[in-house]
């Protein structure tokens, strides 16, 4: 398991390394860990589709290769390599020794949060070593996506029961990356102590809500989501502050993986997509580059399961419904491929954000027309979770009250993406409560939800917070690291 | 025009802050009594939700009424006369139509007599306005009580006095030959005929004023004199914006229009969280009154918007503050509901599966899910697994052919249950209580049932040909 890790890591390093000298390295060494497992996950679902029986033997094998190969591409475009040692690499070193110490340690000591849906996942995951694609018990990809099975996959291919040390590991790699990127999104402000205080006071207001605290180790979807839910976002806007395409990169992958860990994640992933097209700061080629990857992949992974039609216990999604969200895909494909267009881009990209939240509100108003009652008591059971009963204790009430009281003093940038993700979500909350129910109970579907969007809310608040302050935005300056 | 000095400026200034008070009070009272429950409220919670809907309204005559009034104000023939008229409308309103009672705190009369013959009438479930059951030994009556149910024979009275808001509830039925009973709340009486074969539920009206005491009284008459002017206002209003529309050159007064664009978001906010307050009112299951939780916040942000300019550090303080609370509750002392994250002392699948606790047929069917997915299974009679339920549970989560009891002996001897054990292969899977489950495997897989075997606190699995050769089930026969 320790080689397997090891090789895990370098083959994220591998991928990372693309982008050496265009993002900073602290941030690549993280992120390795994410592209390590992005490129796993596809690998083992090129395996499943081929019908080839996964070994780890044969997976270390393929990752070998790949190592190989994207090192070799990365010698080819930038040879000669005049300086081949810089002292920043060791943050490469680094970041492999934290990702292989504390898988060992947390694999060592177990710990684990879980609840019956843990286990149905560790199933799927059995199912997919042993059966594929073809065959599903209890849930199917029509209920969850497969990005958390595949993640378990791991231990079983080594004997364990179920892979208990990835989630926490995960996590912690997100918060080292949630701390750099809320400070150097506030790089420049007044007082200088700020940006890391904002930072450190992010971190502890994620880990000191017990919802968050023990998603960590929750064998499940939320913390996953929440993590390539801002990895997406971030990106984006670092993309957009440093002028520097390549952050997006990081939306790109995390976006697929967000895509493939569950079903309504389509939803939220649509109205990012809508979002950023709306902003108009992201070049046309840029936008395909990023989004596309993404778009295919979810079409074609909707495709499939169509075909497959899974028939188990448990099922969020009817074919139908998912035939109508593949539509639905098809078209942002088309809005995005034919954006550059004259009349698209005067009558409909022009007014987006005008005409996402009217559409959202319409929506909503429409589900509480047809049934005002549930509607009500859904909105009921979700205002309960958030700010009682869901266990976030205060986190909520201050993230949230902060967010409308403080007013940034200098203006800032993607700001009415950010607005127009919050919102946006919540409208998604309304709407799907309509088919899905809610429940005053800390494990609610939705209350678990409310995990996904969290980390994105505090780093709009810290921004705000720091624009209160003051200090000068620095316009499309350089992250520390980056060349 | 004589120009005012400052003096008179500044009284005028004063005046109509206090006149915006008065009516941002009456309005508050008005709107408390009569949509979310001032009565339902514990005392703190009335303080708190008046303040709140007091400041708010505050400020929105401040924008919003006030501009209008002084454009009224400006031409005093016409305000006296659109006056005298929501006056005079108003009245009409009052006297013609049916007032809707607001429910007040008064001591209320129940007395239900069962004046005919009849052979027994059964009083069951005597509940309160808030849906609490209500102790029938609080009951003065001449009938029979046993148990949870009072038995009222032909001449029979029974009477209940107390002060409370709204009504109570209970249900009445007739047993041997019909009845007649007379229901009498707050001087109102019903005659209700009972059938031998139903049951009526009866419920009195939770808006009757009953018998209040003389300082209820006074309170009762302000209530309904200040929600009338309120109205009255509410008219004047009305017109107003009408003539203010069809008057494009009158000017309104400043107001503070500068502050309304700074107090924005907190009106909308305090507005969404009415509404929800009303939609919880209106909608909800529960007797409980949520309307001071939601708008005590108000109160506070307002607080922290006016702190926000001169204490820089807030929102540091704020979120420090949240993290410090959050993590306080970590503690069992303060939170004995915090979820906690356990460590596995070996971790396994079957582990993980206990450790969530799910029903016993849900950790059966994880245990086993290959084996058990679409197969048949039988259950015996003396098995645990022969309830509606657990069955229906069964065929769902596995998506059986079926599942049912069997009419064959289940429990197994030990020697038979090692025998099992040493004879064929098998997969073991631990229970949440003392025990495991054992699926017993076949060579191949067969579309014969699956039949469920116990001895002491093991489960055993069975597949019929493998039962039939250990001569477990000779006579039973499949279909």
């Amino acid at each position: 398991m320790i080689l397997f890790l090891i090789e895990l890591y370098l083959l994220g390093v591998a991928a990372a390394l693309q982008f050496r000298h265009k993002l900073p390295d602290v941030l690549l060494s993280l992120m390795a860990v994410f592209w390590g497992l992005f490129l796993f996950f596809l690998n083992m679902v090129a395996l499943i589709l081929l019908g080839v029986r996964i070994t780890a033997g044969l997976l270390a094998v393929i990752h070998a290769v790949e190592i190989i190969s994207l090192l070799f591409y990365r010698w080819w475009r930038i040879r000669p390599v005049r300086n081949p040692f810089e002292s920043s690499q060791l943050f490469f070193v680094l970041g492999g020794v934290l990702f292989v110490g504390f898988s060992m340690l947390f694999r060592h000591f177990a710990f684990l949060f879980a609840s019956p849906d843990s286990m149905y996942m560790v199933v799927m995951a059995k199912s997919l070593l042993e059966t594929g694609f073809a065959k599903w018990y209890f849930a199917s990809p029509l209920l969850w996506g497969i990005f958390v099975p595949i993640l378990q996959t791991m231990g079983l291919l080594f004997g364990d029961g179920f892979t208990w040390f990835i989630q926490p590991v995960l996590s912690l790699f997100f918060l080292l990356i949630f701390i750099y990127t809320v400070v150097v999104a506030n790089q420049g402000a007044r007082p200088k102590w700020l940006p890391l205080a904002l930072a450190l006071m992010s971190a502890a207001l994620l880990l000191s809500s017990n919802m968050y605290w023990v998603a960590q180790f929750y064998v499940h979807t939320n913390l996953n989501s929440a993590i390539m839910l801002f990895l997406s976002v971030a990106g984006l806007y670092f993309a957009v502050k440093f002028d520097n395409p390549y952050w997006l990169s990081l939306t790109g992958t995390a976006l697929i993986m967000f895509g493939m860990l569950r079903t309504e994640n389509v939803l939220l992933a649509g109205l990012l997509i809508l979002l950023t097209i709306a902003s108009q700061k992201i070049s046309h080629r840029h936008l395909l580059l990023t989004f596309l990857p993404y778009l295919i992949c979810q079409i074609l992974w909707n495709v499939l399961v169509i075909a497959i039609d899974p028939v188990v216990y448990s099922n969020l999604l009817s074919r139908t419904q998912l035939m109508l969200v593949t539509g639905g895909l098809v078209a942002l494909i088309l809005l995005l491929v034919l954006m550059r267009a004259q009349w698209i881009r005067e009558h409909v990209i022009n007014h987006l954000y005008q005409l996402i939240p009217i559409m959202m509100g319409l929506t909503a108003i429409l589900v509480f027309v047809i049934n005002p009652t549930r509607t009500f008591k859904n909105v009921w059971a979700n205002l309960t979770t958030l700010f009682s009963s869901g266990q976030w204790l205060t986190t909520f009430w201050v993230v949230i009250g902060l967010l409308i009281l403080v007013k940034p003093t200098r203006p800032i940038i993607f700001h009415r993406f950010f607005s127009g993700l919050l919102l946006g979500f919540f409208g998604i909350i309304i709407i799907l409560g309509a088919f899905k129910g809610s429940h005053t109970i800390w494990y609610d579907s939705v209350n678990r939800m409310y995990t996904h969007i969290l980390p994105v809310m505090i780093f709009y608040l810290m921004l705000k917070i720091s624009a209160f302050f003051s200090g000068d935005e620095k316009k499309a300056s350089v992250a520390p690291g980056a060349r | 025009m004589t120009e005012l000095t400052l003096n008179e400026q500044n009284t005028g200034g004063q005046r109509t802050i206090w006149l915006t008070i008065v009516g941002a009070v009456a309005l508050s009272a008005a709107f408390f009594l009569r949509f979310l429950e001032f009565f339902r409220t514990p005392t703190l919670g009335r303080i708190v939700v008046l303040l709140a809907l007091a400041v708010f309204f505050f400020w929105c005559i401040l924008f919003f009424v006030l501009p209008i009034f002084q454009a009224l104000w400006s031409n005093r023939r016409f305000f006296w006369l659109l006056l005298s008229f929501s006056v005079l409308m108003v009245a009409a309103l009052y006297f013609l139509l049916p007032y809707d009672n607001v429910p007040f705190r008064t001591t209320h009369i129940l007395t239900v007599t069962v004046p005919g013959e009849a052979d027994q009438v059964v009083l069951e479930g005597f509940w309160g306005p808030d849906g609490n059951p209500i102790p029938l030994t609080d009951l003065d009556t001449t009938a029979r009580i046993e148990g949870e149910d009072v038995f009222l024979a032909s001449g029979d009275s029974l009477n209940y006095t107390r002060e409370m808001t709204g009504g109570v509830s209970f249900s009445l039925s007739a047993i041997g030959a019909p009845a007649q009973v007379v229901v009498t709340w707050d001087g109102r009486s019903e005659t209700i005929e009972l059938d031998v074969t139903s049951r009526d539920q009866v419920r009195t009206d939770p808006t009757s004023w009953g018998y209040p005491g003389r300082w209820m009284n006074l309170f009762m008459t302000y209530a309904v004199l200040n929600e009338l002017l309120v109205m009255v206002a509410i008219l004047m209003v009305v017109w107003g914006f009408f003539y203010q529309l069809i008057q494009p050159d009158l000017k309104s007064p400043p107001g503070w229009p500068h502050g309304c664009p700074y107090l924005r978001d907190y009106l909308i906010l305090t507005s969404i969280l009415i509404l929800i307050a009303l939609g919880e009112r209106y909608l909800r299951t529960t007797p409980q009154t949520y309307a001071p939780v939601l708008l005590a916040p108000t109160l506070v942000y307002l607080l922290l918007k006016w702190l926000l300019p001169r204490v820089k550090l807030l929102p540091l303080i704020v979120v420090m503050l949240g993290v410090a609370i959050n993590l306080m509750a970590a503690v069992p002392a303060f939170n004995q509901n915090y979820l906690r994250v356990q460590r596995m002392e070996e971790p396994s699948f079957n582990a993980l599966a206990i450790q969530v606790n799910p029903y016993e047929t849900t950790l059966l069917s994880v245990g086993f899910y290959k084996q058990l997915q679409g197969a048949q299974i039988l259950v015996s009679p003396d098995s645990d697994f022969t309830s509606d339920i657990d069955l229906q549970r069964l065929i769902t989560i596995n998506q059986l052919e079926s599942a049912r009891v069997a009419d064959y002996a289940g429990e197994l001897t030990s020697q038979q249950a090692q025998a099992l054990l040493d004879d064929y292969p098998s997969l073991e899977w631990q229970k949440r209580t003392p025990g495991a489950f054992y699926l017993i495997e076949a060579d191949e897989r067969s579309q014969e049932p699956i039949l469920f075997f116990w001895q002491g606190n093991d489960v055993f699995l069975v597949p019929a040909p493998i039962a039939k050769d250990m001569g477990l089930i000779d006579d039973l026969v499949f279909d």
